[in-house]
């Protein structure tokens, strides 16, 4: 159906068109809907965005408006010009689509006025936006005025996991879900993903919505002996391949291994081999794509036809064997473990001290430090880490009692082993960070068939001590790689580290800014963003405070995915290292709703930001949403 | 100042700021307690309404065959219910121009372009309709004598000719025209332009339609949309007399006057008499087709033609209605250091309008109200004459003014421009007539000018049609007419700097062709031109 009519100046870059009223229904909810202009001549159509709808009508000037409300005396004529009523919708060229090749290129000569503009189908919003090979990450549907259109919009894999990328938006706008679409999407693509989640947003990324399944599927797959015996073999499969007794952890880090072997069993239930199958489904075929976001209806033949492509998956042909024996997550919750690690020398033992005790030493106390690490003895990770801090503790001690830095030594050494043990006696475990990293990255590693490694920071209710692990882990990966002992393709995978509430691990500012932990973390964090790319190592960086996230590490991201963001700060921010986003964008990002998000960068088919209406992520969410005040009326109609 | 009206009535508030600024502007050298003594003054005299009580006054007066009635009137009920209930089932044409100067590196570059906008007030029968009937458009480069006068006046040969050949068109269809609406005055001042000799092709380019008829008009509109109409005009035998008297203003050098008298004979044509013959031709055709032909004029700010010829009568019997009057305009002048020796009250007026700047809108701003609360029953200046395009000798022997557009060109020259006028534009045939009207209470009263056809009923119909289409739009204060024209005419300078490079190109390559330049010398050229003379890797020399 023909929309409007293109009118006045037009570019290869912009032009508008003209459209009014049809059958007395107002037709002005044009605002991000996707347009086309046949080109004479060819198959190929100009695709173009509405960035904004205005109209110049004169006659609803706010003067006017008593002339027009109250009765005039005599019977008067009709003196509202049609033209100056209707409404002129401004747009943005895509660019040039080839009907037949099915790829969009640059429009090289303006529009012609005069051009019928109509509704873009949806197959070519499709092609324009997602592509169906596997390595694709399906975010959500292309945004448009009705919200009808079933175009999916995708994001290329390894563009966001070495060109990094970042999620911002204000609380509660979606940044968790979209961000949980993106590790899910990864990990059933083959990435290997080490997130560290102050909230514990994502420990449950291995786990099927129970809500979900329950409301949409299990009865379906209990009525269907093809999907159920599938998930029956997948089973049976993953049980032959971990063994019997899964022990994954031996040898590496003893106190791990209880929880782990329960968290492997949860994997194994009915609904998580579903999930699993689900998103191979969906990966084969992106059709088969559901959102279950509230508001979006979920048809029984969509449903069917899920159930009926999970029934008919073949594991051994449809998905590389090893992404079938992949386990999903392993959570920690830990600390770094505070020892000589080899290789690395003394002083990042002494930043994390510094980062436990939430204080730094001295330029004079830091020799003091050093040189006792140096005389220590502690190479192995067979001690605990209390045993190092009363060993220096006590060389402390034993200084002179006149010595001025004696006592601020002894009190952060103190500081540093309470709270060490009071994470121990709130469950927290002391990670040895150097053997993870060679077990998680490495080819042969014993995590090495982990998807994604979670780190639950709840626990660490010290800043500091997040940070020296954030720095921990990041340096410790950098420094392997850089050095060549890991390298990806041949001794170890790529890595992507998610960073949940980026703003308090990696500040741009902070009132102690200048406390180790702090600019450790912000170098660890800066070092990947500007040099991991080669290496295979990506960052996604997620915030609901933008600015005040380190501005290095953020500029560096190739693809954005911005959610609502109304406060100025943010919004420049934003602008700074958005390259390809409008102002209309960001005009746009202040009014966006939940769960949408302005997507711009390279990691998309088309370079062009788009609207996206994110689907709602499979896997069970982590904490639960507060409602305290719905919980009050719990039980009452 | 009338506490009530000022904070009410914008235009009032405007025109009395405006007063004030004058003031101080005037006598910037005083001390501030001489300057807060005159502002009272003003103050005092406009707070108690002089203005409007002089206004109110009403007189006769005979110019030419006529007697009109100068003074104010409202509009009331019945005449507005009938002009509303004529335009239905009518077209209404606004015509307006667009200005684009460029300066390019050849020199200036003018491009002007006039718009007829048609709407159709729909009616039982007849649905709502509209669209821009008429285009003409030149585009000149600053290549001759006179070039920026002449750039002023052919905009107005534009309009006229966009505006005939647009009600040619409704007449080819049978569709009834009510009005063609102007926006800028209906008649000009001509005084500038007496001079202009323009060449035939020029104007035939501006007496042409960009956009052709359809081809089921009458032939005549497509004779009319060729560029034919030139043919007509220069044809008859009024023209030609407007000629011959044209070439009379060149007497006082006879080398000049033979040059002209040459121009002449190969077919040149003053600016004058093709001006006035337009404006006949399109009256004649309102007469014919029964249509208004209406100026609308907002801005007025130097115009004092009303308040030096009109109101003059008005001061006059204000001050001869009782001493206390007199007292209080004595005072009035004396503050403006008027010379009132032996001088009456019209001429210590004359006098007054140009140390106070008080011009025709700021005192119609005083006067006309504008009760928008209580009804819509507005206020308007009688109708009477417009004289500016008539000579000062002539004015004078009606007003004992010397008021007149074509005043200092020597006495001489006055017969034969009133000849001139005369034989074109008679004024006992045609008569331009002009009112004062408020028609909202945010925008000073507008001047509209029109050709007064029928009797001073019909003039009123006229002036009320216009106020009925002003009352929607009134932050605009004219009739939503000419906004729509005005957009439909404005013309972005970027599309125009477009426009004018290929012109440029054009004509480089048909002037480097004549002179029989070869491809590589017309390829630096054009590279020049197209780079606008920057010097970079491709452009050394």
């Amino acid at each position: 159906m023909v929309l409007g009519i293109i009118f006045g100046e037009t570019s290869t870059q912009k032009f508008s068109f003209l459209f009014g009223d049809v059958d007395g229904n107002r037709r002005n909810q044009l605002k991000s809907a996707y347009v086309q202009v046949d080109l004479p001549g060819d198959n190929n159509i100009v695709v173009a965005h509405v960035i904004d709808v205005n109209t110049e009508n004169p006659l609803l000037a706010k003067d006017t408006a008593k002339f027009y409300s109250e009765p005039i005396e005599i019977p008067f004529p009709d003196l509202d010009s049609q033209r100056f009523t209707l409404y002129q919708a401004r747009c943005e060229v895509i660019g040039r689509y080839d009907r037949d090749k099915k790829e969009i290129n640059l429009l090289t000569e303006p529009i012609k006025p005069g051009g019928e503009v109509k509704l873009l189908s949806e197959d070519i919003l499709n092609e324009i936006f997602s592509d169906s090979v596997p390595w694709h990450l399906r975010l959500g549907y292309v945004k448009t005025p009705d919200d009808q259109t079933r175009a999916q919009v995708s994001l290329d894999a390894d563009s966001i996991l070495t060109m990094h990328a970042c999620v911002f938006g204000m609380t509660g706008m979606g940044k968790t879900n979209s961000t949980a679409v993106l590790l899910e999407e990864l990990m059933f693509r083959g990435a290997k993903t080490i997130v560290f989640d102050p909230h514990a947003d994502y420990v449950n990324l291995k786990q099927m919505n129970q809500e979900l399944y329950k409301k949409y599927f299990q009865k379906r797959v209990e009525e269907d002996d093809k999907s159920q015996s599938n998930i029956t073999e997948y089973r049976k499969r993953l049980n032959d391949i971990w063994g019997s007794a899964v022990k994954p952890w031996d040898g590496f880090d003893k106190s791990f291994s209880g929880s782990t072997c329960q968290e492997f069993a949860e994997e194994l239930t009915d609904e998580n081999i579903f999930y699993r199958l689900l998103n191979y489904c969906v990966i084969k075929d992106r059709s088969l794509m559901i959102d279950f976001t509230p508001t979006s209806e979920v048809t029984d033949a969509q449903l069917d036809t899920v159930i009926k492509a999970i029934g008919e998956l073949d594991l051994k042909s449809d998905v590389p064997d090893e992404l079938i024996r992949r386990r999903l997550t392993i959570k920690f919750n830990a600390f770094p473990t505070i020892q000589v690690y080899q290789g690395k020398g003394v002083y990042i033992t002494m930043r994390l001290i510094e980062a436990m005790a939430g204080e730094g030493f001295s330029d004079a106390q830091q020799g003091y430090v050093v040189e006792w690490l140096s005389d220590s003895r502690r190479l192995n990770t067979n001690t605990s880490d209390t045993e190092l801090l009363q060993y220096l503790r006590g060389r402390a001690n034993n200084m002179d009692r006149k010595n001025w830095s004696r006592d601020p030594i002894i009190r952060i050494l103190d500081r540093a082993i309470r709270i060490t043990n009071a994470l121990v006696n709130r469950g927290c475990k002391s990670l040895d960070i150097m053997c993870f990293v060679n077990d998680f990255c490495k080819v042969t590693g014993k995590l090495s068939d982990v998807a994604t490694a979670v780190f639950d920071l709840s626990d660490l209710g010290n800043n500091h001590a997040r940070r020296a692990l954030v720095s921990a882990v990041m340096d410790f990966v950098f420094d392997e790689y850089k050095s060549k002992r890991l390298e990806m393709d041949k001794n170890a995978h790529p890595v992507l580290f998610a960073l949940e509430e980026a703003r308090t691990l990696i500040p741009s500012r902070d009132d102690d800014e200048m406390h180790p932990a702090t600019k450790a973390a912000r170098r660890a964090s800066g070092q990947i963003a500007t040099e991991g790319r080669k290496m295979g190592i990506g960052m996604l960086v997620i915030s609901q405070k933008p600015a005040a996230v380190d501005p290095l590490t953020a500029s560096q991201a190739n693809t954005l995915i911005l959610h609502r963001v109304i406060n100025p700060d943010d919004q420049a921010y934003i602008r700074s290292v958005g390259e390809s986003l409008s102002a209309d964008n960001l005009e746009t990002l202040k009014t966006v709703g939940a769960g949408v998000a302005i997507v711009t960068g390279s990691a998309m088919k088309t370079r062009m930001s788009t609207l996206v209406k994110v689907r709602y992520r499979y896997s069970e969410e982590g904490t639960e949403k507060p409602t305290p005040i719905k919980d009050r009326w719990k039980g009452m109609d | 100042m009338n506490g009530q009206q000022f904070l009410t009535d914008t235009a009032f508030r405007d025109a009395g700021n405006r007063v004030i600024r004058n003031l101080l502007a005037e006598f910037e050298e005083l001390s501030g307690n001489e300057l807060g003594a005159k502002i009272d003054t003003s103050v005092e005299f406009l707070g108690n309404d002089y203005i409007r009580k002089i206004t109110g006054g009403s007189y006769e007066k005979d110019i030419g065959p006529d007697t009109y009635t100068i003074g104010r009137s409202k509009f009331n009920k019945d005449i507005l219910s009938k002009v509303c209930s004529e335009m239905k089932g009518k077209w209404i044409i606004s015509v307006d121009e667009s200005i684009v100067d460029n300066e390019n590196f050849v020199g200036g570059i003018a491009y002007r372009h006039s718009c007829a906008f048609g709407y159709r007030v729909p009616n039982s029968q007849k649905s709502k309709e509209e669209r821009i009937l008429a285009v003409s458009s030149m585009l000149r480069l600053q290549d001759e004598e006179d070039f920026d006068l002449k750039m002023q006046f052919l905009p107005y040969l534009l309009n006229l000719y966009v505006a005939f050949y647009t009600a040619k068109i409704l007449e080819s269809y049978n569709e009834p025209l009510y009005s063609i609406i102007f926006h800028g005055p209906l008649i000009r001042q001509i005084g500038p332009f007496m001079n202009l000799l323009f060449r035939k092709e020029d104007i035939k380019k501006i007496l042409t339609a960009d956009i052709k008829p359809p081809p089921e008009v009458a032939d005549e509109v497509k004779t009319i949309a060729d560029g034919s109409l030139l043919d007509l005009i220069v044809e008859e035998a009024d023209y030609e007399f407007g000629v011959n008297r044209f070439v009379g203003l060149f007497a006082a050098s006879t080398v000049r006057q033979q040059k002209i008298q040459q121009r002449v004979d190969d077919g040149e044509i003053p600016g004058i008499c093709i001006y006035f013959s337009l404006l006949r031709k399109l009256s004649d055709l309102a007469n014919e087709m029964n249509f208004s032909l209406i100026g609308c004029v907002e801005k007025g700010d130097d115009s004092t033609e009303y308040s030096r010829l009109y109101v003059q009568y008005q001061i006059e019997d204000f001050g001869q209605e009782d001493s206390d009057n007199q007292a209080i305009l004595r005072q009035l002048f004396e503050s403006y250091d008027v010379d009132s020796n032996g001088k009456n009250f019209k001429d210590q007026f004359q006098e007054f309008i140009g140390k106070s700047g008080w011009g025709d809108e700021m005192i119609q701003s005083f006067s006309l109200r504008f009760d928008g609360e209580h009804s819509i029953e507005s206020e308007f200046t009688n109708p009477v004459p417009i004289r500016r395009y008539f000579t000062s000798h002539n004015n004078n022997s009606i007003f004992k003014v010397q008021f007149g557009s074509l005043s200092g060109l020597g006495d001489a020259r006055e017969p034969l421009i009133s000849d001139i006028i005369n034989k074109l534009f008679p004024f006992d045939k045609y008569r331009m007539l002009m009112s004062f009207i408020r028609t909202s209470e945010l925008r000073s009263p507008i001047r509209v000018e029109f050709l007064g056809r029928g009797n001073s009923e019909t003039w009123n119909e006229v002036l009320a049609s216009i106020y009925v289409a002003s009352l929607p739009y009134s932050s605009y204060g004219l009739p939503i007419f000419l906004y729509y024209a005005d957009k439909m005419a404005r013309m972005p300078k970027k599309i125009t700097s477009t426009v004018t490079e290929s012109y440029l190109l054009d004509q480089a390559n048909r002037a480097f062709r004549k002179r029989g330049l070869d491809g590589n010398s017309l390829r630096e050229v054009f590279l020049m031109v197209t780079n606008k003379l920057t010097r970079d890797f491709h452009n050394r020399g």
